[in-house]
């Protein structure tokens, strides 16, 4: 029998509960302050709280808390595993059967019970913005899944900040999926004014609030993925490979406007600005190479000495590293292509091109009379012939402005159709060309490209021209 | 959406009822005697007494005792507080709207989950009250004794045990209305007021209301391949769910629905189609294809001679002669009869016997049918019967004289066809009234819903025009108005304009044509009436110039025609429409329930409460086989039995009904065992010898068994389930496929279950051991 007396027995368990706590409050007490994510590598607290930031392990540090999600998570007590994987079962059921409505439910729930799990994030985004979208048949209705693809990657963003691939991913879907696909004239348009009637012919502003091209808003994205990569480094990609996002997007914004009709100054601007992205910041970031070598692609001899004494290797060490890199990411070429295509002439040149062929492509090819009765090309022709004269004096001629880019295929492309567009309408005009013209060394040069230039004729005149 | 609602066969539902309660009752009785003479000894007299006073008690059930126990039924479910289910409720809808909201900005797709959701939480969160209740009230009752108080009353074990049932069932529905109601009131405020119907937009329309429940007519389902030949399945572009069949853009090729039934006072004088069609294209297509989506077209068809001739040609020898029988060139068909049936005599080898049979089956399931259908065509119907009746006697190749008989009719049928057929021309036309284009709206539930007025416009085939102008001419010919003297009459034109609505620039043409005619002697007026020179009937006159393009619209709309929806297009009630896909590389893909008639909507409460009605009947079996089971066993067993039994039936019977028709892929459960050990799969089969596969495949049969059995008793909860589905989709639970099997399968399991209960609760002893 128990010899205690009753107030004994409390004492007891007063004492032992005062003991027990000593423990919990070493083990468990929380930050003495509120952490803003990745700010800090130690903090006071509990042994617990302090291994949660060394270790990146705390909920609060990794994003923004869904408290539905903790309540689930709360609710199905461990069973949190086989719940996720009877939800990813369903989902796939319903895509397979096509029950849209059920598959987006389905996966929000299985983020609610694994939203730190990053790979579901980037599957289910991929899934709704690629998969989901193709099975839709109108263009409308594709737009608005990948834009529910693109709103759940971004939702993964705020709630994992340390996941930097899927800032690196909602970048690359608003640049790739809006810019590259089959319905890319539709979608960039549908990007700055949404067909559904509640925005009013505006942006949808959860993924364009401020209503701007899609190349542009993915440059955002890629800008707050290389300041998060600063942080908690890009698993699963390239290192230098990662960093080029906002400078490719500026590139892949000036070409759609070029092939949208869209040239002067303000496709210069948009090359002016690339290239200074690429030169002034990519070209100036700092990579780890091999052996944690350091080193930055654009980079003088000084520069590269200096940085071998500062990696403490050989400068020839130094010199290959940045060599294999340079070469790896085709920096120069990019480099360079820009450097062309900032370039008044080079604008001039793709401007006089596109006009005269989308005056062929309006008949603007019979020959006129001038005020003296002589013969006047038509409009095509006079366009396509001074386009002709820039693209020599860019590239392809005696003393070219950059002769660096003379073997690069798109431009050797568009210069061989150029001269295609203007024999044809001397063709038309019953007329031989003369017996020298611009471009003809190149032409002959190219003699082996001509089925692919009949071709690509035979697609533009079929898909038409933009009107800028 | 997957579902295919099938009617529910009542009649055959309770044969097989019928023969397991019987089986049931005979293990029962078979039962009732080992334990009569393995017990306590009275041996016959025992089991007779015991059968008696049990059939007695089971016939003398008083309804007042009955609503007495029900009454202390509540109190025990208040005194346990059951009623602590509606807080949970109020909880979840309360927070229902984390999981929820914004899961879908699309509200369209919203309003499908607020339903899932609301009906899904509903019958969850009942069901284990349900099984707690009645798993534990009966065992609870005799534990504490307070059973006693019961059985010492005038009350009987079956009067408990329906008692018990009918307590916790009501106060389940009451549960279930209750919360019904609110999830109704909740769905109602959840779901906006444009997507309600109620909002009109700049047009004047009404927003499509996503929460009526609309009523579909569906029909039957076949497609026609690229070369127009009937088939079962359409192309499949290998998409893995194999629901929909597809039809190829811009060919012959059609999905064909029949619809029955297609009265004016049904569809309230006008057809509302609905489609959702599903788009598969091979390439990017034009912009405008890629902005609006794949077009389609219904065709409304009346065609006799596809009813009547489409099988006929199913054997190889008899094609030619069904194709021309079904194009309408009734000569060329009594010319091909009349070469078959001398080839026939000549060659019997020609025409194997399996075409024969096939020849007969037609003749006896459709042709002569449908011909005996149309008056003044009994000969034909009757030269087609004696032929069927010949063909269906020759099975064996060297039945020389079944030949000759068939040869025989053959020749026969051929004259009879050459005798009647102007009457088969003008008796059997083909109607085609091709609708306006759409374009395909993938995935929006109800948004391809077009309407058609009674009276039709469309552009006529040149066997319509040729039908329309020889009834038109005709008429005016009756009528004296064609002909002035020996010339046409000089108010033709405007005759033809007016009554019978033919365009000025037509009407001339006509005129100018007969004119022609008339000059050429191709056709002779005398008397005022106007006749074709060779004595032949208007329709092949016309028939003839028409495909002699000489009668080709001068309008540029073509020639115009009207026809009646019910009377022209379905006058047996019975509407064809194909679909085709217009685009060329395009294919648009269907399954039965793809398209439907839809009939007047009924409101969104009508649905809402039939699947509230197959919640409640879930749970009130539910609370049946708990009872039932607590008539014999503890708590806890009864409890793990009744959720056994209704997990197996909601997510399991689907699967054992796969199983044992054959439908999964698969050996028996040794044999599967054995493949799995070997790591051999089962096409590759078991690596045995003969009499070993047949060791296992003998025990497996006896596994079968037991499936067979199991599938038999355990009732196939998901039936109740699957109305959920329909109004989630916006439809209403139709009574023939969704509510009438629910309440059978309740019906069918409580009458057996309260006697099972009765005889359990009246031979054991209540006493807790």
């Amino acid at each position: 029998m128990n010899k205690l007396t009753s107030r004994q027995r409390k004492l007891l368990y007063a004492g032992g509960i005062l003991l027990l706590l000593i423990p919990i409050v070493w083990l468990g007490a929380p930050t003495a302050e509120d952490v803003v994510p990745g700010t800090q590598q130690t903090v006071s607290g509990g042994k617990l709280a302090q291994m949660r930031v060394a270790y990146d392990l705390g909920e609060s540090k990794l994003g923004a808390i869904d408290p539905s999600s903790s309540a689930m998570n709360l609710v199905l007590l461990g069973l949190r595993g086989p719940a996720a994987s009877v939800l990813h079962l369903k989902a796939l059921d319903y895509q397979e059967k096509k029950d849209w409505a059920k598959l987006k439910t389905t996966v929000d729930g299985i983020i609610r019970l694994q939203p730190h799990y990053t790979e579901i994030w980037k599957f289910q985004g991929w899934n709704l913005a690629f998969n989901v979208s193709r099975e839709w048949d109108r263009v409308d209705d594709r737009f608005y899944w990948v834009k529910e693809g693109i709103k759940f990657l971004q939702l993964g963003t705020s709630r994992n900040q340390t996941a930097t691939a899927l800032f690196h991913n909602v970048g690359d879907f608003t640049g790739r999926k809006f810019g590259n696909s089959d319905e890319k004239k539709f979608f960039r348009d549908f990007f700055i004014s949404d067909p559904d009637p509640k925005f009013s012919g505006t942006a949808d502003p959860q993924i364009n609030p401020q209503g701007k091209d899609n190349y542009l808003v993915a440059y955002d994205w890629f800008k707050i993925t290389n300041e998060k990569d600063r942080a908690y480094r890009i698993k699963g990609m390239t290192h230098v490979f990662a960093r080029q996002g906002p400078s490719r997007a500026l590139y892949d914004f000036a070409r759609a406007r070029q092939s949208e009709g869209v040239f002067g100054d303000e496709n210069r601007i948009a090359w002016e600005n690339a290239y200074n992205e690429w030169t002034d910041v990519y070209g100036n970031d700092v990579f780890l190479g091999l052996d944690d070598i350091r080193y930055k692609l654009n980079c003088s001899e000084e520069e590269l000495a200096s940085m071998a004494t500062e990696n403490q290797v050989t400068l020839d060490v130094q010199r290959r590293i940045w060599e294999q890199n340079v070469k790896m990411v085709n920096y120069r070429f990019w480099q360079n292509l820009a450097n062309c295509e900032r370039s008044p002439t080079t604008v001039d040149a793709h401007k006089k091109i596109y006009d005269g062929k989308v005056a062929y492509s309006r008949a603007e090819t019979a020959d006129g009379l001038d005020d003296q009765g002589q013969t006047k090309p038509s409009k095509s022709e006079q366009l396509l012939f001074e386009g002709m004269q820039l693209m020599e004096k860019m590239c392809f001629g005696a003393d070219p402005e950059f002769p660096e880019v003379a073997d690069h295929d798109s431009y050797i492309e568009e210069a061989l159709l150029a001269v295609y567009y203007w024999k044809k309408v001397h063709q038309l005009n019953l007329r031989q060309p003369p017996e020298d013209y611009p471009l003809k060394a190149l032409e002959q040069k190219e003699a082996g490209r001509q089925f692919d230039i009949e071709m690509e004729f035979q697609r533009e005149h079929r898909r038409g021209f933009e009107s800028p | 959406m997957d579902f295919d609602p099938i009617p529910f066969h009542l009649s055959s539902a309770l044969a097989n009822w019928g023969k397991l309660a019987g089986i049931l009752l005979a293990i029962g009785v078979l039962l009732g005697l080992v334990g009569a003479f393995a017990g306590n000894g009275n041996g016959a007299s025992g089991f007779i007494n015991g059968f008696v006073s049990y059939f007695r008690e089971l016939l003398t059930i008083s309804p007042r005792r009955v609503l007495a126990l029900a009454g202390l039924t509540w109190k025990e479910c208040i005194r346990r507080k059951a009623l602590l289910v509606f807080v949970v409720f109020a909880v979840l809808l309360m927070f229902g709207g984390w999981f929820l909201t914004n899961s879908n900005s699309r509200e369209d797709l919203q309003v499908s989950v607020h339903i899932t959701f609301m009906l899904t939480t509903i019958s969850w969160l009942i069901l284990p009250v349900a099984m707690f209740l009645s798993c534990w009230g009966l065992p609870e009752d005799i534990r504490i004794r307070s059973i006693h108080t019961v059985v010492t009353k005038p009350a009987r074990r079956a009067e408990i045990v329906i008692g018990r049932m009918l307590g916790f069932s009501s106060m389940i529905i009451a549960i279930l209305l209750l919360m019904g109601f609110v999830g109704y009131v909740w769905i109602e405020r959840q779901v906006p007021a444009e997507l309600k119907g109620a909002v009109q937009g700049e047009d004047g329309a009404e927003s499509v209301n996503l929460l009526a429940c609309r009523v579909p007519q569906y029909g039957f389902m076949y497609f026609l391949d690229r070369d127009g030949l009937p088939k079962t399945t359409g192309i499949n572009v290998g998409d893995p769910w194999l629901y929909r069949s597809f039809v190829e853009g811009n060919s012959r090729a059609r999905a064909v629905w029949l619809f029955p039934n297609v009265e004016p006072e049904r569809l309230n004088g006008a057809l509302r189609i609905e489609s959702r069609f599903e788009a598969f294209r091979t390439i990017k297509g034009t912009e405008a294809s890629i902005r609006e989506g794949v077009e389609a077209q219904y065709t409304l068809v009346n065609d006799p001679r596809e009813d009547a001739f489409s099988s006929f040609g199913i054997g190889a020898s008899f094609r030619e002669i069904a194709e021309a029988l079904r194009a309408g060139n009734f000569r060329n068909a009594a010319t091909l009869m009349t070469a078959a049936a001398e080839r026939m005599a000549a060659s019997p080898s020609d025409f194997p016997p399996v075409d024969l049979q096939n020849v007969s089956v037609a003749c006896a399931r459709q042709t002569v049918a449908e011909l005996s259908a149309i008056d003044g065509l009994g000969d034909v119907a009757k030269a087609f019967d004696a032929v069927g009746q010949a063909a269906g006697k020759v099975s064996d190749p060297g039945d020389t004289a079944g030949y000759q008989a068939v040869s025989e009719a053959c020749a026969s049928l051929g004259k009879v066809l050459e005798d009647h057929s102007d009457d088969l021309m003008e008796l059997m036309p083909r109607l085609e009234v091709p609708l306006d284009p759409f374009h395909v709206t993938e995935y929006h539930e109800g948004a391809d819903t077009h309407t058609y007025e009674r009276t039709l416009r469309y552009a006529g085939s040149y066997e319509a025009v040729a039908r329309f102008l020889a009834k038109t001419i005709s008429k005016l010919n009756d009528e004296g108005k064609l002909v002035e003297g020996d010339a046409l009459s000089s108010s033709l034109v405007d005759d033809l304009e007016q009554s019978a609505g033919i365009a000025a620039i037509n009407a001339e043409l006509v005129e100018r044509v007969l004119k022609e005619e008339l000059d050429a002697g191709k056709l002779t007026a005398a008397d005022g009436k106007l006749a074709v020179a060779d004595g032949s009937r208007w329709l092949p006159y016309f028939d003839q110039l028409v495909r002699a393009e000489r009668l080709i619209s001068q309008d540029a709309e073509g020639w115009m025609l009207e026809a009646d929806l019910f009377d022209d297009l379905a006058p047996r009630g019975l509407l064809r429409v194909e679909v085709s896909c217009l685009d060329d590389q395009m294919y648009l893909g269907m399954a039965r329930p793809d398209m439907f008639i839809r009939l007047k909507d009924n409101s969104f409460w009508v649905g809402y409460s039939k699947a509230l009605l197959n919640i409640g009947l879930m749970l009130a079996l539910v609370v049946v086989l708990g009872v039932t089971a607590s008539c014999v066993v503890k708590g806890p067993v009864s409890l793990v039995f009744t959720l056994s039994v209704f997990l197996v039936g909601q997510f399991f019977h689907d699967f054992m009904q796969r199983i044992l028709g054959g439908a999964e892929k698969g050996a028996g459960l040794v044999e599967s065992a054995v493949l799995i050990f070997q790591h051999r799969n089962p096409n590759a089969g078991v690596d045995t010898s003969e009499s070993g596969r047949q060791v296992m495949q003998a025990v497996d049969t006896g596994f079968f068994g037991v499936l067979r059995l199991a599938n038999n008793i355990i009732p196939d909860f998901s039936t109740f389930s699957e109305a959920a589905a329909y109004i989630e989709n916006g439809f209403d639970v139709p009574w023939a496929s969704s509510v009438l099997p629910s309440i059978a399968t309740f019906v069918g399991f409580l009458i057996p279950c309260i006697m099972i209960g009765t005889a359990c609760l009246k031979f054991r002893e209540l006493e807790a051991k």
